[in-house]
C-alpha cells in the first residue's frame, strides 16, 4: 500500500519535474518579453536598458541611446490597493516628465478600479506628459492633481502612491547621475544660452544673453524638513533679485508640507521677485519676511533654509 | 456507441456540473468576469479532468482502496501543475487573470468527484468521455456566465464592444455571478425538463 503510493508519487513528481524543465526557457522568455514590452512603452525610444537596480525600494532601468542616458522605467508597488498590491511601471524623461505609465500587475474591481489597465483612462491620463515636480500626486479628492477612476477612489489613491514613490526613485537615480529634475531656464530671467557649472558639489547654472551673464540658478538644500531633505533650485538675477524657486526633492507630509511644490504656493510667493539682500530669511511668525503654509511650519522652515543656503552659494558666484 | 455516446452527453446536460450538480462553484464564480477567463477556466479543467480520468482508471486495480484518495490527490495536483506551467509559459495574459484559481483546480471537486465516482469504476475509453463530457459542460457553463455577465456588466463579449457606455456593474461584481448563476439555472431546468 505505501510502496504504491510512493510508486505514484514518485512517477508524477517525475512528470512535472520533466514539464518544468521543459517550459522553464519559455516561461523565462515570456517573463523578459513582459518586461521589455512594458518598457518599450512607458519610455521614449531606446537602444537598451541597463540591468535593473534597487533604488528607494523600487527597481529602475535607464534607456539609453546612442550612449546617452534619455530616460528612466521605475517599477514601483503600492500596498494599498482595494484587494492587493499595485505594481506599475513609470517612464521617466531626462527633465522630470512622465512620458507612460503601464500597470504590471493588479487585483482590483473589475469594472472598477481595474480599469486603470484600460487604455486612455483619465487616472493614467492624468499624469502622462506632466511635468512630475509641478503635480501633486494624491487624487482631486484629497487635494490633488490626479483624476481618479469612477467609484474606485480606493484603487487611484494606491496608483497615484505608486507613481509618487516611482517618481522619488526616479529623483534619486537621476541625481546620481548628475540630471536634476528640472528645467533651469523657467528659473532665470530670459537668455540665449545656459552653462552648467558647479561650485562646492552645488549644482549650479549660469543664464548668458549674448555674452553677458544676466543670472544664475542655484541648488540649495536643507536637511531640517520634517521628513529629512529639502533640495530647492533658486534662480537668481545678476541683481540678486530671486527670479522663482523651485522643489527638486523633499518627502514632507502629503496635503501639508508638500505644497510648497504647488504652483503659487506661499512660500514661493512671498520671495519671488524680491531681492534676497533685502530679504530677512525667516517665517513671519518668528519675525522674518516669508509667510509659511499652513500647518507645515517646519517644512516651510526648511524650505526657507535651503532658499538660504542657495542665496549663499549665489553670492559667492556673483562676486 | 450509444452508451459512450449517454456518457458523453450525460455530462453536458443531465450530470452538467453548473447547473445540475452545482459543483466547482468557487471557480464558477470568481472568473466568470467575461466570456474569455470563464472559457479558460472551463478548458484547464477540462484538460486536467480528462487527464486524470484516464490514470486514474488505468491505475483503478493497483491503488490500494485505504490510500485510493491521496493518490487520485497526487495524480491529480500533478496535471494541475503542468497545466500551470504550460500556461505561464505560452499564454501570460490569462495565466495573471486566472492566478490562484489555477492551482485550486486541486480541489474543485468535479474532479475529485468523477475520479471517485466515475473513472475508478470504468474503463479508460469511458472515463475519457465521462471527463470530456463533463469538462465541455463545465466549460460551456462557464462561457455563458461569462458571456452573460461580460455583456450585462461591460457592454462587451469576449473583449468586442456589442454597445457603447458599459453595462451594470454589478454583473461584473460578486452579486452579479449569483444573479446570473441563479437565472441561468432556472432556463437550463426549464429547458432540459423539456426535453426529458
Amino acid at each position: 500500500m505505501v510502496l504504491m503510493l510512493f510508486v505514484i508519487a514518485f512517477v508524477c513528481s517525475a512528470a512535472v519535474a520533466g514539464v518544468f524543465q521543459m517550459t522553464k526557457e519559455p516561461i523565462e522568455k515570456a517573463q523578459a518579453q513582459k518586461v521589455v514590452d512594458a518598457l518599450r512603452k512607458v519610455l521614449p525610444e531606446f537602444d537598451e536598458t541597463s540591468e535593473k537596480k534597487s533604488v528607494a525600494e523600487c527597481g529602475v532601468y535607464e534607456a539609453v541611446l546612442g550612449g546617452e542616458i534619455v530616460g528612466y522605467a521605475v517599477e514601483s508597488v503600492s500596498h494599498n490597493g482595494f484587494s492587493g498590491d499595485v505594481k506599475i511601471i513609470v517612464g521617466f524623461t531626462t527633465d522630470g516628465t512622465i512620458y507612460n505609465i503601464e500597470v504590471l500587475e493588479q487585483a482590483e474591481t473589475p469594472g472598477l478600479g481595474a480599469n486603470m489597465v484600460s487604455e486612455d483612462n483619465v487616472l493614467v491620463g492624468s499624469f502622462v506628459g506632466k511635468r512630475a515636480e509641478e503635480m501633486n500626486m494624491t487624487v482631486r479628492k484629497d487635494g490633488g492633481d490626479v483624476d481618479a477612476l469612477t467609484a474606485a477612489t480606493i484603487s487611484s489613491r494606491a496608483f497615484s502612491e505608486a507613481v509618487a514613490f516611482a517618481y522619488a526613485a526616479y529623483l534619486e537615480c537621476a541625481a546620481e547621475n548628475g540630471q536634476g529634475g528640472v528645467d533651469p531656464s523657467r528659473l532665470l530671467p530670459e537668455s540665449d544660452q545656459i552653462e552648467e557649472m558647479e561650485l562646492d558639489g552645488v549644482a549650479a547654472y549660469k543664464a548668458l544673453l549674448g555674452n553677458e551673464v544676466v543670472g544664475y540658478a542655484v541648488e540649495g538644500r536643507s536637511n531640517s524638513g520634517f521628513n529629512g531633505l529639502v533640495r530647492v533650485m533658486v534662480g537668481f538675477g545678476v541683481d540678486g533679485t530671486i527670479v522663482d524657486v523651485a522643489v527638486l526633492e523633499q518627502n514632507e507630509t502629503p496635503g501639508l508640507g508638500t505644497k510648497m511644490c504647488d504652483e503659487g504656493n506661499a512660500l514661493v510667493e512671498s520671495l519671488k521677485g524680491k531681492s534676497a539682500s533685502g530679504v530677512k530669511f525667516a517665517l513671519k511668525v518668528e519675525g522674518g519676511d516669508v509667510d509659511a503654509l499652513t500647518a507645515a511650519t517646519v517644512s516651510s522652515r526648511a524650505y526657507v533654509e535651503a532658499v538660504e543656503s542657495a542665496y549663499e552659494t549665489f553670492k559667492k558666484i556673483n562676486l | 456507441m450509444g452508451k459512450n455516446l449517454k456518457i458523453f452527453t450525460d455530462g453536458l446536460l443531465k450530470n452538467n456540473p453548473t447547473f445540475v450538480l452545482v459543483l466547482g462553484m468557487c471557480p464558477t464564480l470568481a472568473t466568470t468576469t467575461s466570456a474569455f477567463n470563464g472559457m479558460g477556466m472551463g478548458v484547464a479543467t477540462l484538460f486536467v479532468l480528462v487527464m486524470s480520468n484516464v490514470v486514474i482508471s488505468l491505475l483503478k486495480n493497483v491503488i490500494p482502496d485505504k490510500v485510493r484518495i491521496p493518490a487520485y490527490i497526487v495524480v491529480i495536483s500533478s496535471f494541475v501543475t503542468v497545466v500551470q506551467l504550460l500556461m505561464q509559459a505560452y499564454v501570460q495574459d490569462l495565466y495573471n487573470t486566472l492566478g490562484v484559481f489555477i492551482p485550486l483546480i486541486v480541489v474543485n471537486c468535479i474532479i475529485l468527484g468523477r475520479a471517485e465516482a466515475f473513472a475508478s469504476k470504468n474503463g479508460i475509453w469511458a472515463s475519457a468521455l465521462d471527463g470530456l463530457g463533463i469538462g465541455l459542460g463545465f466549460t460551456l457553463s462557464l462561457t455563458v456566465v461569462g458571456m452573460v455577465r461580460e455583456l450585462l456588466g461591460n457592454g462587451q463579449l469576449f473583449g468586442l464592444d456589442i454597445w457603447q457606455g458599459g453595462g451594470a456593474l454589478i454583473f461584473i461584481l460578486s452579486p452579479g455571478a449569483f444573479f446570473v448563476l441563479g437565472y441561468l439555472m432556472i432556463v437550463f431546468r426549464k429547458l432540459t425538463a423539456k426535453k426529458n
